[in-house]
């Protein structure tokens, strides 16, 4: 198919490649995480697991019970987590935002906090679907202060900076909250606010894998007024698009996609900006046709990987996903602002 | 054919909320013309842009255009008939001058924004138009103010408009690249494309305009002959500098 007839139609080809090797690398990390752990299970016996021939072993119970709804919500929460990052570097025109710069994450981390201690008083536990509900009201929160200050602040670093302030100001207020409630079953609670995939179990992924493919559904609808907003918010709205609408679906969405995260793995730093802009200079395009699933396909491999690290590299103690994400991704960040100062 | 009426306002007040900047505005916009806004800073020649193309409700008034009225036609078909081009966007990385220009078809693609043979052959034409098929494949960061001032008069021409608008097309540009976008709308014009436009370069409205639109205190008053305009002092009393002095 002829894309242009003075285009060298190189960026096609490079898309559908981008896409083969996301895809393998995805499959690669899966298997990865499947097989590394602190019990070694032999790729002979995953391979029988998976089909059902072995249960009721160790091995099988390990596989059936941990690492596979770990592996899925890795993979699935943190294609979440870079959607809601590609949507929010398009919406605020700023190549590093992300929901835990801009606070969002901390702010879902606080209401999800607040939301837990009491049920802990009532002695009730906490549904994964109230959790999102109290993620997702805790990321408006965060997401109305910043959608406020931006109308003030024409500065995309400044910007930023509030966000940061923001998430310092409800990580506090969920400190307080922790340490006063210390308690025997908050520990499982200070682990979670740290960022964590550990204890993830099959209820949650249930609920989570619905939740976010209909956000990522929708998204995607979002694909072509997202590419006329990219070109300027009077562009987008002179070439018809009701451009308060598609603010409020871009506003929710990311809502909806980070606070996923938040509701079961705590917040997780720097992959909403890392994994977009890595896959963005892969694509060699900004496009969101392309960069909605691509975004998803690539957040869900840094995740992975960031959680195969977590997980092995300090065994038997695991480190929190948050602190590895940091290591990979906070580089990133700095080299995009350093790439785009020299740009400028 | 040159006299055919594309736009008109009819006693069109144009402000916020109900402050009215500019009040009682009779003109009418004909085929192949270039028609300039001009007057002192602050005077509302960017809030009547705005209103004459659809991005502000008009305080009272109407602005037909090519028979129907600007601000009960769905945006999209708005979009159809006229361009706007602003200068001063903030663009996302990352996008080919092919991906900027392509973005006209905006008011004409399906759900998903995919270009048909039909947009990819408009999209085409546009950029031979203006000279930037070589650009097809660059970064638009990385080319020159000329060169991205002309991919966007493609984009623009790419909606395929009756009416193209533009506010302050030349501000951002050295003299050189000023006359040569001057250039480009006069041949524009010559196909029969209406330019509205606002424009501080003097030397520029004088080289390009058919009929200006003075815009100050409130009030737009046409003026036809822009030769004797420059000449008999008039672009000096509108921006209230001693005549004789430009």
């Amino acid at each position: 198919m002829r894309d242009c007839p003075f285009s060298k139609n190189s960026g096609k080809k490079r898309i559908i490649l981008s896409f083969v090797i996301l895809a393998l690398l995805l499959a690669i990390l899966f298997l990865a995480n499947l097989l590394v752990g602190s019990v070694g299970v032999s790729p002979y016996d995953i391979i029988r697991i998976l089909l059902g021939g072995t249960t009721g072993t160790k091995e099988s119970l390990i596989i059936h019970t941990i690492r596979l709804p770990r592996i899925l919500a890795a993979a699935v929460l943190g294609g979440a987590l870079a959607l809601s990052g590609f949507l929010l570097q398009t919406y605020f025109n700023n190549p590093i935002a992300g929901p835990f710069v801009l606070g969002i994450s901390s702010g879902a981390k606080m209401c999800v906090a607040m939301v837990m201690i009491l049920s802990l008083f009532q002695g009730m536990i906490l549904s994964s679907f109230l959790m999102i509900v109290a993620a997702f009201f805790g990321s408006m929160l965060s997401m109305g202060f910043i959608i406020l200050l931006s109308k003030k602040m024409k500065n995309g670093a400044t910007l930023i900076i509030c966000g940061v302030m923001i998430g310092y100001i409800c990580s506090a207020i969920t400190d307080i909250m922790v340490t006063f409630a210390n308690d025997a079953d908050i520990v499982n609670l200070h682990n979670w606010s740290k960022g964590s995939f550990s204890g993830i179990s099959w209820g949650n992924v249930q609920v989570m894998v619905p939740v976010v493919i209909i956000a990522f559904i929708l998204t995607f609808l979002q694909a072509k007024p997202m590419s006329a907003y990219q070109q300027g918010e009077s562009f987008a709205k002179s070439v018809g698009v009701d451009v308060r609408g598609f603010s409020i679906m871009m506003i929710i969405l990311s809502g909806i996609l980070s606070a996923s995260v938040t509701a079961f793995a705590g917040p997780i730093s720097f992959l909403g900006v890392a994994a977009p802009h890595l896959v963005k200079r892969i694509l060699g395009t900004v496009k969101p046709i392309y960069m909605i699933p691509a975004s998803f396909l690539g957040g869900a491999c840094f995740c992975l990987l960031c959680d195969l690290i977590a997980r092995t590299v300090f065994v038997p103690t695991e480190v929190s996903i948050s602190t590895v994400t940091a290591v990979l991704g906070a580089p990133i960040v700095i080299w995009v602002m350093v790439r785009r100062a020299y740009e400028k | 054919m040159k006299n055919d009426v594309i736009m008109e306002m009819k006693n069109l007040s144009v402000g916020y909320e109900d402050r009215v900047v500019v009040g009682g505005v009779d003109a009418v916009l004909y085929r192949g013309e270039i028609l300039v806004l001009m007057g002192p800073n602050g005077a509302g020649k960017s809030t009547l842009l705005k209103t004459i193309s659809g991005q502000l409700l008009p305080i009272s008034g109407e602005v037909s255009l090519m028979g129907g009225s600007v601000f009960s036609m769905k945006p999209m078909e708005r979009a159809r008939h006229m361009s706007l081009l602003l200068t001063g966007q903030r663009m996302a990385e990352m996008m080919t001058c092919y991906d900027v220009v392509s973005m006209g078809r905006y008011p004409y693609t399906g759900r998903l924004g995919i270009l048909s043979e039909d947009d990819k052959t408009v999209v085409a034409e546009a950029m031979e138009r203006l000279d930037i098929a070589k650009l097809a494949d660059k970064s638009f960061d990385k080319i020159s103010d000329g060169q991205r001032q002309r991919v966007l008069l493609a984009r623009a021409l790419a909606q395929k408009p009756g009416v193209l608008m533009l506010d302050e097309p030349a501000s951002h540009l050295d003299i050189k690249y000023q006359l040569e976008l001057v250039e480009i709308l006069r041949s524009l014009a010559g196909d029969g494309l209406s330019v509205i436009m606002s424009m501080h370069e003097l030397l520029m409205v004088k080289k390009c305009a058919n009929r200006l639109l003075c815009i100050s205190e409130g009030r737009a008053e046409p003026v036809e002959d822009v030769q004797s305009f420059f000449d008999d002092g008039s672009v000096e009393r509108l921006f209230d500098i001693p005549v004789g002095s430009l």
